[in-house]
């Protein structure tokens, strides 16, 4: 029972983290409920889909189709984060002092928190599919051995959960004018650590195949394995042994959203005093 | 011509399964099987692209795991996916099946 706990606390601890952040994101706006759980209920069901076609997926384009599938899905996910950071930019400041939906711009804003439901799916998604093929193995093992790793990979399931209550909770401590400051930059580092873990998935497929030597190996300070690294792993990209395109990626992401988040923020204060 | 005698001379002197790599083959391969990974320990050379296949004979699905190796990845029961490693430095790599923790093995790479 406990290792099933573990496998399958481990397995939604990332997507609870993501959820956490989300959360805390888009305080306050109307509507938020409904695209975090739709964001939830598509990641669901994409798992269960991922789940019973792994065999298509795995043998697909010459046997990288899991790679590749992964890359995809995080490449997405990537492209809604920065999406949604470049139009906080633009209304995170009227949003901090209404904290109602923003007027106007409702129809982008919506545009926004579904692409931050997206990301939620996109999490849930990468990570549910492990479980529902690892509860499937259980379920095929039958008896009353079977029973008691369905409480744990419950009981896994809802401290995954908390995990995302957790953070939430904590992140709504920040004061509501620096709150979206502090959300935006969380939303840019896992924007960053995607595309890094995109990327490397490139190259485990073979369809990337410059920089892949490790340049530094901090597993054993900390591995990405372990519960914390593996938290630090979905919240900031934390990588043991990142390889150099991995860490080029990294920055470039940030890079990108940084200019954009500029290019795009400045017009915003300027047209609300007119 | 002496020099593929030499090489099949000493292919006769060490033993079948050095025989068998001396000749490179095109890919390894890993069986799940019976509770545990067979062979045990593979052995892959250093400093060259591998092709890794490994196969699920058991009737549940699996996950290949190694933080050593960075990978993680599915396989459904009777059937089997392709990794690439590599290249590897010299070294042991150790592995395990995630939803199995108890079925592990270890790859050395010289």
């Amino acid at each position: 029972m406990l290792a099933a706990l573990v496998i399958v606390f481990r397995e939604t601890m990332e997507a609870g983290l993501v959820i956490g952040i989300v959360l805390a994101a888009t305080k306050g706006i109307a509507g938020r409920g409904f695209w975090v759980s739709a964001g939830i209920l598509g990641g669901v069901l994409g798992a269960s889909l991922v789940a019973v076609f792994t065999h298509e997926i795995s043998h697909a384009l010459a046997g990288m189709g899991q790679e590749v599938f992964s890359a995809a899905v995080l490449s997405l996910a990537v492209i809604m984060l920065i999406g949604h950071n470049v139009w906080m930019s633009r209304h995170g400041r009227e949003m901090a002092a209404k904290m109602k939906a923003v007027g106007a711009d409702v129809v982008a804003g919506k545009c926004s928190f579904l692409a931050l439901a997206v990301v939620v799916g996109v999490s849930v998604l990468r990570e549910g599919s492990e479980v529902v093929l690892f509860l499937y193995g259980i379920s095929l093992a039958g008896g009353h051995g079977a029973a008691s790793m369905f409480i744990g990979g419950a009981s896994g399931v809802a401290l995954g959960g908390a995990t995302a209550a957790l953070l939430y909770l904590g992140l709504l401590r920040i004061p509501t004018r620096h709150l979206f400051k502090v959300t935006g930059m969380l939303l840019a580092l896992l924007a960053a650590g995607m595309a890094a873990q995109a990327v490397a998935f490139l190259q485990q497929a073979q369809v990337v195949t410059i920089l892949t030597r490790s340049i530094w190996n901090t597993s054993a300070l900390l591995s990405q394995h372990s519960i914390l690294g593996q938290a630090l792993h979905t919240l900031i990209g934390y990588t043991d042994k990142p390889n150099g395109l991995q860490l080029i990626v990294y920055a470039a992401t940030l890079a990108v959203i940084y200019i954009l988040m500029r290019l795009f923020g400045k017009t915003a204060p300027a047209r609300k005093t007119a | 011509m002496r020099n593929r005698f030499s090489l099949f001379a000493l292919a006769l002197l060490l033993s079948a399964p050095v025989a068998a790599h001396a000749s490179a083959p095109d890919h390894y391969t890993l069986v799940l099987k019976d509770g545990k990974f067979s062979p045990p320990t593979l052995a892959l050379p250093a400093n060259a692209k591998i092709k890794l296949i490994i196969k699920n004979e058991t009737a549940v699905p699996a996950e290949f795991e190694s933080s050593d190796l960075d990978r993680e990845q599915v396989v459904a029961a009777h059937d089997f996916i392709t990794v690439y490693l590599g290249p590897l430095d010299p070294g042991v790599y150790n592995y395990f099946n995630d939803f199995n923790r108890k079925m592990t093995g270890k790859i050395t790479v010289k």
